[in-house]
């Protein structure tokens, strides 16, 4: 695997990983503003 | 149901991100994607990938998830309903008939394609795949193996004399699939989708370990290790006469690959995300919703998918066998590694139980769209509308199951419904969105309650590069692809593909005549929208 292969990869995994992180996060701990109006979860 | 239109919603919001994202996931994902990549400039593909993500993806389900939950507070839930709301002329509504037809047409083989991953993992996990002694011949009995599971010898094989397992299964799959949309959106779909998504994941993570810790299986053969693997698939490919590693930018070809990947994958132009979405509340957020399901089919995709497939057809088959399509590399190439593999049963199974959680995911929303019309539009109950539709599609596949002969007529209908008309529908709903409805008011209807607002840019986006970069990935995909196809119908042996051509036709002229029954009915119940009907204003007192 070259070190061009490498810097695709990893770049590829983290740009994605991070994105499904930040959005689960948000998700899943910050209530949405109908969720936190209403007090349900 | 309240004056004739089903008022059901999803339970959480979870729920509905990952009903979405199911719906999304597919085979696709584990199958097409990693060989759309190595086959295109390997790490490179991704650049114009992204981008396709950016500038073609996201805009486009935010502007169906928004399109969605507007059509559902004036209580619909189907696609010419939505339309009509939307665009405020019947010929949106006759438009919004693609978003019938796509789903059901779909459905009619993915079931049969879902049948053959359950097929698969039952044999995996009853020993009953072999495929003999002679890993010279295990190629050889991998195709065969797939040719007999799915009668691909000659039409009528599979209900010749005794019925054919694969008929067995697909009855039981046909009837799952029934059973879950029958119980409805939050107990069927939701309910389902909350533990198959997991599940797929810790399925395709077991399976991703175990190919990450392969090394290097056969010593003699030392190249054939699992670096290398990833390797094929992530590195950049120069083209011929010592071109640069961008070189691949440079070709249309890489482009259209990648729109096209981000096309299919995430959904787009199927009908679906606007009906799931039509189920939601005003007050419900949906930016940060949409971008969350868009996240978790990348990360399926790209992070499982392109890490699985290639990299182990590489250690076990090295380059020559890591290459091929979606049905080659799923059910004759991987069944080989497998083989090869230690533990490869175990794993076997894993596999092809992960590719039927996906498919089913993506089926059962195929279901929802049309039972949503049968029942807004012609005011049919549900159990009347999931047994009129299990009739519909039933005949549909049935006749798929008998016309098998080497897959011609399921290859016809994904050619013409699963991949052409999605361009169309998708299109129409991009055209609809940025021209008619407005980008404006679209924007501020999906920001009412949203935990995330939407950059500015993408009024820009949707409005003139989204419709653009559609139309150019289409013509070029007609330019390519018609001529070929059109040329090849007229060969001897194609019955099967020029009848699943009628079969679309007569579905596509039942739901026209569908289309305007209803729509005649919601006029004479004045239940169509006028240009004078607006949402109140969004309050925090808004339900």
């Amino acid at each position: 695997m070259t070190p061009l292969g490498w810097i695709f990869m990893l770049t590829s995994l983290g740009c994605v990983l991070s994105l499904v992180t930040f959005c689960y996060y948000r998700v899943l701990t910050k209530p949405s503003n109908g969720e936190r109006e209403t007090g349900k979860e | 149901m309240t004056n004739g239109r089903p008022t059901e919603q999803w339970a959480s919001r979870v729920g509905v991100i990952l009903a979405v994202a199911g719906s999304a996931v597919g085979l696709g994902n584990f199958l097409r994607f990693p060989g759309q990549a190595a086959a295109n400039g390997g790490g490179v593909f991704m650049i114009p990938y992204f981008l396709a993500i950016i500038f073609l993806g996201i805009p486009i389900c935010w502007a169906e998830w928004t399109m969605g939950k507007y059509g559902g507070q004036f209580g619909f839930r189907s696609c010419p309903a939505i339309f009509g709301v939307l665009g405020r002329r019947p010929v949106w509504r006759y438009l919004g008939t693609l978003g019938l037809l796509i789903p059901v047409v779909i459905y009619m083989y993915y079931v049969l394609i879902e049948s053959w991953c359950l097929a698969y993992a039952w044999s995996y996990l009853t020993g009953s795949i072999d495929l003999g002694s002679d890993p010279t011949r295990y190629a050889e009995n991998s195709k065969q193996f797939f040719a007999d599971s799915v009668g691909a010898e000659a039409d009528g094989v599979l209900l010749n004399e005794s019925v054919h397992s694969g008929v067995f299964f697909w009855i039981i799959v046909f009837t799952l699939n029934f059973f879950l949309i029958y119980r409805g959106i939050s107990k069927g779909i939701e309910t389902f989708c909350r533990w198959a998504m997991p599940a797929m994941a810790v399925c395709a993570v077991i399976v991703l370990i175990r190919v990450l810790t392969l090394g290097t299986p056969d010593p003699s053969l030392p190249d054939q290790n699992v670096i290398n693997g990833l390797g094929f698939m992530w590195n950049p490919k120069p083209g011929a006469n010592g071109e640069s590693w961008l070189s691949p930018l440079s070709n249309p070809q890489v482009w259209l690959a990648a729109a096209g990947q981000v096309f299919f994958s995430l959904s787009i132009g199927f009908g679906i995300i606007i009906n799931y979405s039509s189920y939601l509340r005003r007050k419900d957020e949906i930016v940060l919703s949409g971008l969350t399901a868009s996240a978790t089919n990348e990360f399926f995709e790209v992070c499982l998918g392109g890490m699985i497939t290639i990299p182990a057809a590489f250690v076990f088959l090295g380059a020559a066998g890591a290459v091929g399509g979606t049905f080659g590399l799923g059910f004759n190439t991987l069944p080989v590694v497998f083989e090869y593999m230690y533990g490869g049963r175990v794993f076997g199974f894993l596999w092809f139980f992960m590719l039927f959680l996906a498919a089913i995911t993506s089926s059962l929303s195929m279901l929802q769209p049309v039972i949503a019309f049968l029942e807004e539009g012609l005011g049919i109950a549900r159990k009347a509308s999931v047994t009129l539709l299990g009739m519909i599609t039933g005949m549909g596949s049935f006749f798929l199951i008998y016309f098998s002969k080497n897959s011609l007529a399921l290859d016809t209908m994904d050619f013409w419904v699963g991949t052409a008309l999605i361009f169309v529908l998708a299109m129409v709903q991009v055209i609809l969105y940025a021209w008619v409805f407005g980008v404006e008011k679209g924007f501020q209807f999906a920001s009412e309650g949203a935990d995330l607002r939407i950059p500015r840019v993408f009024k820009f986006v949707i409005r003139y590069i989204s419709p653009t970069f559609l139309l150019v990935v289409f013509v070029m995909w007609c330019w390519q692809k018609l001529p070929e196809r059109i040329e090849g119908m007229k060969e001897e042996g194609m019955e099967g593909a020029v009848l699943a051509l009628g079969v679309i036709g007569a579905v596509l002229i039942c739901f026209l005549i569908l289309v305007h029954l209803a729509g005649t009915r919601w006029r004479a119940e004045s239940r169509d929208t006028s240009p004078r009907d607006e949402l109140p204003a969004f309050t925090k007192e808004t339900p």
